[in-house]
């Protein structure tokens, strides 16, 4: 597998988190594309992303990884196939808060397996409703039969995002057989 | 099989409160004695916590005449002498954590030690075995409310409709041994937890046996294995092992296949199996329903992947993973 | 920080019924000119005028939003000030977005042109019908 451009995309529903988790990561302010947001029945929010929200690490010899945030609506979803193109992976966020968050996890992973099939996913807004169980959505993986790493998160906490960044490259650490240094005990 | 435990009684305290007392006793017991929350109308109080401005009620009164045992008022408002607990009142807000200490040696456990400690018998009288049976009514959705406890006393109430479960705030990074055993759960254990948050049920199971180095595994060394989804880990400190021996898994894969290629100790990817076990996460299966591959020296000097493996490793050295 | 109520979120049927006209004159008054559309800062299709029919202008107006607001977070980075459209410029025809500043419902014009269009008459006609646009929005 070739990695064109260092890049990892967050794709995901509307207000589920993608802007605060680049947020989270990013060392520069991150490249924000924001519009007033006129579709609430989406969401309430008074912002919402319409192109491509940029933000950057550093590794340590310099090689730079850019983290691209996606607009979630389909209406945008010209710039996902683009932006995905030799991209690390993806991780996909999606809000538990929404009514239909499984069929939403459904279509999105649809959509992005096909650009690229290293993704995570990140359920958000937890707190926010404690009347939907949290294992429905293990419970649709096992169902479907599916090896992508799902894990319950806040986007705003740096420890969680990075638990995403982790598990995409643990994905692909072991499907390159990649032997990690000081792994002798955990 | 007995253990000792002594019942701790509170009484009008916030569970802000609560539970910054109740670890900090906990952890200054826990390797004597076992810790037992109760309420004010248990039959047996070791000691009693109790909300100052309660203590001269009727009830309390009477309770305390009745039975003799040590207790501490709680106040919010700062002692006019300085001290953190001067006669039976402990100050808040808790400034140093000696004072209490030394009060409880005195008071409580040079009490208990001298005479003899409530024996609290078991639910059952025999040896519980850990195993398919155990692992079954653990999950069982029928089973909807569950106890769960060990020798140093509740862990967690989970509900197996919810998919819930709610610890004992004391006992939040907590790992437990062969001792592991459940019940139906009581109204009066309700009180032995914080009901304030509440944990995946799946994931808080699977982490508390991953730190559990003295469970004993249940996974065989020759076995393949597969998860049904990636554990959580709560951890920084074991999430990196915890991700990689998810990829493997995940696929369907050998044990020491698996702990080969990662260059991880058998003990540890067992004790990966045995937690997913416990937390009714995936099953063993049989060679041909595996996907996971180790990957050939041949693959592995490949100049892509040697190119991914540096990157992967800056990746890591940068986020300190 | 005040914040608009939500009902208020899309652009009143009056503030539109101005903005369409505005796209009308400049269809009716500018030759060349063969479609102008007017969408919300966040890629929905408002309103539209047109002498040809574009079948996909749902989608059109998807990613003009999506240029429009890269391009402003483009000036933002270079330092640049009070640029307001983009005209793309290719062998068989023009296009140009400008940004409509509206305070309460920001908006999108979307013009589409022949490549013959007398461009700076166009522009200073799209700068008019911006700020006309704009003024009714504050009032």
């Amino acid at each position: 597998m070739i990695i064109q451009q260092y890049k990892i995309v967050f794709a995901g529903s509307m207000g589920a988190g993608k802007t605060e988790a680049i947020k989270s990561l990013s060392e520069i302010p991150i490249l924000e594309t924001e519009a007033f947001n006129t579709d609430v029945q989406s969401h309430q929010k008074t912002q919402t992303t319409v192109g491509i929200d940029y933000g950057e690490i550093t590794l340590d010899d310099g090689i730079k990884i850019g983290l691209y945030g996606t607009p979630g609506q389909s209406r945008f979803d010209f710039i996902w196939s683009v932006i995905c193109e030799g991209a690390i992976g993806i991780i996909l966020l999606l809000d538990h808060n929404s009514p239909n968050s499984i069929d939403e996890l459904n279509d999105y992973l649809k959509t992005f397996k096909n650009y690229n099939d290293n993704i995570a996913i990140g359920i958000t807004h937890i707190d926010e409703n404690k009347e939907s169980s949290l294992q429905q959505y293990r419970n649709w993986i096992k169902a479907n039969e599916l090896t992508y790493p799902l894990f319950f998160i806040d986007a705003r906490e740096q420890e969680h995002i990075l638990m995403m960044v982790e598990s995409l490259i643990a994905s692909l650490e072991v499907k390159v057989g990649s032997v990690p240094q000081g792994n002798n005990h955990a | 099989m007995d253990r000792h435990c002594i019942n701790i009684a509170t009484s009008g305290l916030s569970s802000k409160v609560s539970d910054e007392l109740k670890i900090l006793i906990r952890n200054f017991i826990s390797n004597q004695y076992g810790i037992n929350w109760v309420n004010i109308s248990s039959n047996h109080i070791d000691l009693l916590l109790i909300n100052e401005n309660f203590f001269d009620s009727d009830n309390i009164q009477n309770i305390l005449q009745n039975k003799k045992f040590p207790y501490l008022k709680i106040s919010k408002t700062p002692s006019k002498n300085g001290y953190q607990i001067y006669e039976h009142t402990l100050y808040l807000p808790l400034e140093k954590v000696e004072p209490l200490l030394e009060w409880l040696q005195k008071n409580l456990l040079s009490f208990l030690n001298q005479n003899s400690v409530a024996i609290v018998p078991d639910l059952s009288t025999e040896l519980l075995i850990i195993d398919e049976q155990f692992i079954r009514n653990l999950h069982s959705p029928e089973n909807t409310k569950l106890h769960l406890f060990d020798d140093k006393g509740t862990l967690a109430i989970i509900d197996n409709r919810t998919q819930i479960a709610w610890i004992e705030p004391s006992r939040q990074k907590a790992h437990t041994n062969m001792s592991f055993k459940f019940a139906f759960a009581k109204t009066s254990d309700f009180t032995k937890v914080s009901r304030k948050k509440s944990y995946c049920l799946q994931d808080w199971l699977w982490n508390l046996i991953w730190c559990s180095k003295d469970f004993e595994n249940l996974a065989s060394v020759d076995g393949y294995f597969k998860i049904d989804y990636w554990p959580q880990p709560y951890q920084k400190e074991y999430r990196k092992v915890s991700l990689q021996l998810s990829a493997c898994f995940i696929q369907g894969a050998k044990i020491t296949d698996v702990a080969k290629q990662l260059n991880l100790s058998i003990d540890d990817v067992l004790r990966f199996v045995t937690a997913c076990v416990m937390a009714n996460n995936g099953r063993f299966v049989s060679a041909n329903k595996c996907s996971y591959a180790p990957s050939s020296h041949l693959e592995n000097s490949n100049i892509d992947n040697h190119f991914l493996k540096n990157f992967i490793g800056k990746i890591r050295r940068r986020f300190g993973l | 920080m005040l914040s608009i109520p939500t009902q208020k979120r899309t652009a009143p049927t009056q503030l539109l019924q101005l903005a369409k006209s505005e796209a009308h004159n400049i269809l009716m008054n500018t030759r060349g000119v063969d479609f102008v559309m007017i969408c919300s800062s966040d890629g929905f299709e408002l309103a539209t005028v047109s002498h040809k029919n574009y079948h996909n202008t749902t989608k059109l107006a998807a990613v003009s939003s999506s240029i429009l607001a890269m391009v402003t977070a483009f000036l933002k980075e270079i330092q640049l000030t009070g640029c307001n459209n983009i005209t793309l410029d290719a062998d068989n025809g023009k296009a140009i977005l400008t940004a409509i500043p509206a305070v309460h419902h920001p908006m999108v014009m979307v013009t589409l042109s022949n490549k013959e269009v007398l461009l700076g008459q166009l522009l200073y006609s799209l700068k008019k019908a911006s700020q006309i646009i704009a003024e009714a929005d504050g009032e």
